[in-house]
């Protein structure tokens, strides 16, 4: 196989920490552009995983023909119209999880790859974990018998991330906890049982913990500091019941909760035997 | 894990070394981009999470059971 070059637009948290050291470490792949709107940050993740160039406008890095991939890892309100433009102008796109911030721009998202004949992978990452993926194989082979529940968990005691910053503004992150964190439990889950239909859903969303910014006390804060002008309008507790043409789905998540317990993991129920599966872990 | 045979409670914990996940997800992009395969992390494969979060914040909203039909 040739060797690809790579254009990682969005320079953060993600990138720095899974993209960067992966392209970096793969001997398919070298890093062309290292993109982002503030130039400091795209010039140290050049420096960081031996990139070509650090440029602020991705458009400049997928009108070059040498690129071949683009990693999308930008807030979640961009992550349709820059995969949009990275499809259309011929590239394969890897972009960060949510897919968007809501199913019609993934759907748009779907049709772009669909159209100009590219991949679309989404940050998944779980679907990559080796205990994931000794589950799916356990529930698949069927040892658990009869699957008829699964509950899962992703509370946390004071977590909120970014506090009024894009991740707890909904216009740019699509939603709160649900979309941030829920969106990994609830993909593993429809992969380990094979994406069953969903027929009806029921839930509860709430948003207390952060009313009042100011007053809200935390433990750590990535994605930090807060930014006491902005905007917290998404929820940091969500409760649902979701019926499947499989097992039914119940779910509880709190980025911030006055329990002080982190309680982070899925249950698989069967007739036969059931699987306990520490988020992260085995 | 739990389960039961013949009246007897069995509870094991698997132990198995835990690969780079990071690392897959990105050399299985590259390589699928490269064969133009659809993997599991595909659009197609993921985007149903997409709608179950939508259908999740609407019944929130309206404080009521939704049907996906």
């Amino acid at each position: 196989m040739k060797k690809v070059k790579v254009a990682v637009i969005g320079n953060g948290t993600i990138a720095n920490s899974q993209h960067g050291p992966a392209y970096l470490k793969n001997p398919l792949s070298e890093i062309k552009y290292c993109v982002d709107i503030i130039p400091e940050r795209a010039q140290a993740f050049r420096e960081k995983f031996n990139g070509e160039y650090a440029i602020t406008d991705y458009h400049e890095a997928i009108a070059d023909p040498e690129v071949d991939i683009v990693s999308v890892c930008v807030p979640n309100y961009l992550h349709a119209p820059i995969t949009i433009d990275s499809l259309k102008a011929g590239k394969h796109v890897l972009c960060e999880k949510p897919a968007a911030l809501n199913y019609a721009e993934a759907s748009a998202m779907k049709k772009a790859a669909d159209d100009n004949h590219r991949i679309l992978n989404i940050g998944v990452v779980n679907r990559f974990n080796t205990a994931v993926n000794k589950v799916k194989e356990t529930i698949d082979a069927g040892e658990l018998g009869k699957l008829y529940h699964i509950y899962c968990s992703f509370r946390a005691y004071r977590s909120i991330p970014g506090l009024g910053g894009p991740f707890t503004t909904r216009d740019m992150a699509g939603g709160g906890v649900l979309i941030d964190w829920g969106v990994h439990y609830l993909d593993l889950i429809l992969y380990c049982i094979g994406n069953p239909a969903i027929r009806t859903v029921s839930a509860a969303t709430y948003g207390e913990m952060a009313k009042d910014m100011k007053d809200y006390a935390y433990t750590s804060m990535w994605a930090g500091p807060p930014d006491y002008s902005g905007t917290c309008d998404v929820e940091d507790f969500v409760t649902g019941m979701i019926r499947t043409g499989g097992p039914t789905i119940t779910l509880n998540g709190a980025w911030a909760q006055n329990i002080n317990d982190k309680a982070t993991f899925i249950e698989f129920l069967g007739d036969k035997a059931g699987i306990k599966l520490q988020y992260g872990g085995n | 894990m739990w389960s039961s045979e013949n009246g007897v409670l069995y509870e094991t914990k698997p132990s198995f070394p835990m690969a780079d996940m990071f690392y897959d997800e990105i050399d299985a992009f590259i390589k699928c981009s490269q064969e133009g395969k659809k993997i599991r992390s595909n659009i197609d494969h993921v985007i149903a999470s997409s709608l179950l979060m939508d259908k999740i914040y609407e019944s929130a909203a309206k404080e009521k059971e939704v049907e996906i039909g």
